[in-house]
């Protein structure tokens, strides 16, 4: 609807408008309906008067008729002259008689109807005589109206008695013009006398002629705006008049009167009403204004609101109560807004679980102080086992223990500037402005001897170890951001040193980014399935038997434009990247198609194969395995599945479910690196271990250690008597190939025997040493 | 005197008609009712004029012509007394006898002298409502009904003919109607020769008190 777009102050006069205009209709339609009631009434009773007037008089006029009429038929010489004259003698005495009483005419007629003297010389015919004589014989002593020679007469009938009828004089008086104007005087009233349709006498003047017919005068009407309003009421009346011509009296009742009062009325009606319209319109715009004004100085405080603005003085003045408590309402809103802003913003630029600053907000405000603080010092900051906190002790518990860090942190005692956030991947970074008197590392040391204070939480008092990365600003970066990754890639460093501190060091930075640019590249290759990664295999050797009957899987990367990239590096990379998955999927397909197309050629190898802690932590590592193995159509017995205790202690209960499931479907599990590291002998005996590999860092120079004879001569013979397979790793040179064949141990791997090599050299080398290190046919392999 | 002498003259008449073969007739109007007082007399050749009577008395007692109806001889003179205490102005319009006697109080001078076959109406000028009639019979063969509507004649023939008269006839009160015995009906005894008239009784005699009327 448009009226509902329109401004106030266009609708509250429009509404003035409106109500005056129905105001006004209503008066002028109640006005009209009353006044037009009232003058039906009226005119109806003035119909009535003029009914009962007509009928007084003409009874009256009538009464005064025949009573002299009878007199001056009862008239001795009137008898005598009607019994015993002529013609002539009779004319002149009609005549003289006439006169004495007014009458317009004067017959004299026998018993038969016969005319015997006319005095005024009608010469009316004998028929329409004896019709009129028989008409008013029916009525006797009355008076009719009746048309003789077109002129409209109250005719009498008297007879001639003498003392019986001898003959019958008619008597006329004659309705005229002045007659009307009198009964129209008395009636108030205008009178027509109408004969066959056709006016005789009428008083109307507007009547164009005294011949018009009763049609036009019921018809007649008076414009008035579009409609035409019937200017008469007519009434008619049947006097007492001749059958065979009756005379019919129409009374009439001119309402053109009735009407020019009425207009001048409804005229006064419309001249208030538009001076009233007027008014409404100017008390409606000055009204409209009192409200609209407050309203838009309302509407200027809300577009201020939506800019920020939420102190403002609102102004209401003289307003209205309404306005004034609109303006509360407002005020409380911005109020409100306010401090809801302030909310969302402190949670916008904070962390939610330890109300410190949070990474784009310390970026921002970094951005301004850094210059300002001319010098700096960045700390960034890993809780140690902070996963182990997480896993063992609860997600609650750990969030604690970062609120108490971040409170800690916040309590800090330092004279200059200081800033401290969470950000993500690491736990803390703190940004304080280093002066002369501080030396960065001295003050490291503090804050984390103030960190490292047991906390108590829950009754469980536990005291945390950090790793930090330090940076100093200027030296190690001019820019937040720079700076900022630098000192990530300290903690990282230290993380993964496991130094408690390491300050940046120039090239880290550029380390790190060929790092990332590595990663990428090797996704790039794992995803195109490209030429670039490839499998070497080095042989295990029998010790006793001199049989080949498996090799160890080792991928190789050759990067394009870097050359071959070291596998500890990469597989590093990959690890801390989140590729080993895939990488380690990779493998296991590769090798068993080199196992399926080696069993097919009459190589019955086994493949061993290296896999990290987060591999068998994967949900899908048991179905990937079997998958890959039954699409090659391997036995599972032909895979053995090689990882270090560290990594099944990194999540022990799901690694050690990983490796039974895998042993029970048929895998075959070997200890990779034993003996360095996390070894501990309790966890052995529970492992579902099939053989334990020697670390390289035993074997390497065992012919020229004592001690190490020892431990790895300890260490077969322990394995063994838990049932478990040795491989030595490293084997370099003859001498510790004889020390180990003396110490029963299984199988050899290394240098001294083969290096890795790929599918095709191997099978040459196989084929050059058969008959120092022979495949043993399929059917001969054990297990 | 006078009802004596009116007295031998209906014997008279009663006793000659027994002389002779008298024939009764019966009157009736034109609904069946029996017309007393209408004056019967025989008109066919020849004529037997009656004696030369004594002077007949249409007297005015009450504002009334006493007898209404006086039957009198062609030649006969009737007198006029008035008995009120009032003054009556007698006349007549009628063709057989016009004529007025002016203003007068117990007798008129002298008897008015009636010498014209016919009917006679009489009123008085200043009361209108007074109406009188003699008839001047011709013949001395003439009779009056009585209450019954009878009358009797002394006639011989069938042939006769007779004129029949009554103040009412619808012709008019000077109008005799002729009638053929022989043409007349007889009633069912054969007593009576039927005459049926067309009676219009006159307006009752208005006063002006009556044009006052409630209504228009």
């Amino acid at each position: 609807m448009r009226i509902f777009n329109k401004s106030l102050r266009q609708q509250i006069v429009l509404l003035l408008v409106l109500l005056v205009l129905l105001t006004t209709i209503a008066i002028q339609v109640t006005s009209w309906w009353s006044a037009r009631n009232f003058n039906n009434q009226q005119i109806n009773q003035q119909i009535l008067n003029a009914i009962d007037i007509l009928t007084e008089y003409s009874q009256a006029r009538e009464e005064l008729l025949i009573t002299a009429s009878r007199v001056l038929t009862a008239d001795f010489g009137f008898k005598n002259a009607v019994a015993t004259a002529d013609k002539e003698t009779l004319k002149s005495m009609l005549q003289n008689h006439g006169e004495r009483i007014n009458a317009d005419l004067m017959m004299l007629s026998n018993l038969e109807g016969e005319l015997i003297a006319d005095s005024s010389e009608l010469g009316a015919p004998k028929q329409f005589l004896n019709q009129l004589q028989i008409s008013l014989q029916s009525t006797p002593n009355r008076a009719q109206l009746a048309v003789v020679n077109g002129k409209l007469y109250q005719l009498i009938l008297q007879p001639v008695l003498a003392p019986r009828a001898i003959a019958y004089t008619l008597i006329g008086f004659e309705m005229d013009q002045q007659i009307l104007e009198k009964l129209t005087n008395l009636t108030m009233m205008e009178l027509s006398f109408l004969s066959n349709e056709q006016v005789l006498l009428t008083s109307i003047d507007t009547m164009a002629s005294q011949d018009a017919s009763i049609d036009s005068l019921a018809e007649h009407s008076v414009d008035w705006f579009i409609w035409s309003r019937p200017a008469f009421i007519n009434t008619e009346l049947r006097p007492l008049t001749p059958q065979y011509d009756p005379v019919t009296v129409i009374l009439t009742a001119d309402l053109r009167p009735v009407y020019e009062e009425y207009d001048s009325l409804a005229l006064k009606i419309i001249g208030v009403a538009s001076f009233i319209m007027v008014c409404a319109v100017l008390s409606g715009l000055f009204f409209a204004d009192r409200i609209v004004r407050p309203i838009s100085k309302l509407v200027g405080v809300a577009q201020r609101f939506s800019q920020g603005d939420y102190q403002q003085d609102i102004q209401t003045g003289k307003s209205s109560s309404e306005i004034k408590s609109l303006s509360n309402a407002l005020r409380t809103m911005g109020q409100d807004i306010q401090i809801r802003e302030n909310q969302i913003t402190f949670q916008a630029e904070h962390d939610g679980l330890t109300g410190l600053l949070n990474a784009p907000k310390l970026r921002s405000i970094l951005e301004r102080a850094l210059p300002e603080m001319g010098k700096s010092l960045q700390i960034a900051f890993y809780i140690d086992n902070f996963r182990q906190i997480n896993d063992q002790l609860g997600p609650e518990f750990a969030d604690n223990c970062l609120q108490i860090i971040a409170r800690r942190l916040n309590k800090i005692n330092y004279p200059h500037k200081q800033f401290h956030a969470r950000m993500d991947g690491i736990e803390f970074i703190s940004v304080l402005q280093l002066d002369d008197s501080h030396r960065p590392n001295q003050l490291t040391d503090e804050i984390l001897e103030y960190l490292e204070r047991p906390l108590t939480h829950k009754d469980i008092e536990l005291q945390l170890r950090f790793y930090c990365g330090i940076t100093l600003y200027p030296e190690h970066g001019d820019d937040q951001q720079t700076i900022l990754r630098r000192t990530r890639i300290a903690a990282d460093y230290a993380r993964s040193q496991h130094k408690r501190l390491h300050c940046y060091e120039p090239g880290q930075d550029e380390a790190r980014l060929e790092q990332l640019s590595m990663v990428e590249a090797l996704n790039a290759a794992l995803k195109l399935q490209s030429d670039e990664l490839y499998l070497h295999f080095q042989p295990k050797v029998n010790i006793e038997n001199h049989t080949v009957t498996a090799v160890e899987t080792l991928i190789r990367w050759q990067r394009p434009g870097s050359g071959n990239v070291r596998p500890d590096i990469f597989i590093d990379l990959a690890e801390q990247a989140g590729l080993i998955v895939s990488l380690t999927r990779w493998v296991v397909k590769q090798t068993m198609q080199q196992l399926k197309s080696w069993h097919q050629a009459g190589l019955p190898l086994q493949a061993a194969i290296n896999v990290s802690a987060e591999d068998i932590c994967h949900p899908m590592f048991c179905q990937m395995m079997e998958q890959s193995t039954t699409l090659a159509g391997i036995a599972p017995q032909f895979c053995i599945i090689e990882i270090t205790e560290r990594d099944i202690m990194y999540d022990e209960a799901v690694g050690l479910l990983t490796l039974k499931s895998l042993k029970k479907m048929g895998f075959r599990i070997a200890l990779d690196d034993y003996g360095i590291g996390q070894s501990t002998l309790v966890k052995l005996k529970d492992l579902p271990v099939d053989e334990l590999k020697l670390d390289k860092a035993f074997i390497m120079t065992l012919d020229q250690s004592d001690k190490n004879q020892k431990i790895v001569r300890a260490t077969i013979n322990m394995a063994h008597s838990l049932g478990m397979k040795v491989v030595a790793e490293g084997v370099e040179n003859a001498a510790s190939l004889q020390l180990l064949k003396e110490m029963a141990c299984d199988a050899v791997q290394g240098y001294h025997l083969a290096k890795p090599m790929g599918p095709a050299q191997l099978e040459i080398w196989l084929e050059n040493n058969d008959a120092a290190y022979h495949v043993p046919a399929l059917a001969a392999n054990n297990k | 005197m006078n009802f004596y002498k009116l007295f031998t003259g209906l014997c008279l008449l009663f006793t000659s008609s027994l002389t002779f073969a008298d024939m009764s007739f019966l009157v009736k109007d034109q609904n069946g009712k029996v017309l007393p007082d209408v004056v019967l007399e025989v008109v066919s050749d020849p004529t037997q004029p009656g004696p030369d009577n004594d002077v007949g008395i249409m007297d005015q007692i009450d504002k009334a012509f006493v007898p209404e109806l006086v039957i009198v001889q062609k030649g006969q003179l009737v007198d006029f007394p008035n008995s009120d205490n009032i003054r009556h102005h007698v006349y007549s319009f009628s063709p057989a006898k016009t004529f007025e006697l002016k203003l007068y109080a117990d007798r008129p001078e002298k008897p008015v002298l009636f010498d014209q076959h016919g009917v006679v109406v009489l009123g008085c000028n200043i009361h209108d409502s007074m109406v009188g009639y003699i008839y001047v019979a011709a013949d001395k063969r003439n009779a009056r009904t009585n209450q019954q509507g009878t009358a009797r004649l002394p006639v011989t023939s069938e042939d006769s003919q007779i004129s029949v008269w009554h103040a009412n006839q619808s012709e008019g009160p000077e109008h005799r109607e002729i009638y053929t015995i022989s043409a007349l009906e007889q009633s069912a005894d054969k007593q009576n020769y039927i005459v049926t008239l067309d009676i219009t009784p006159p307006p009752a005699r208005d006063t002006f008190e009556d044009t006052f009327r409630a209504n228009f």
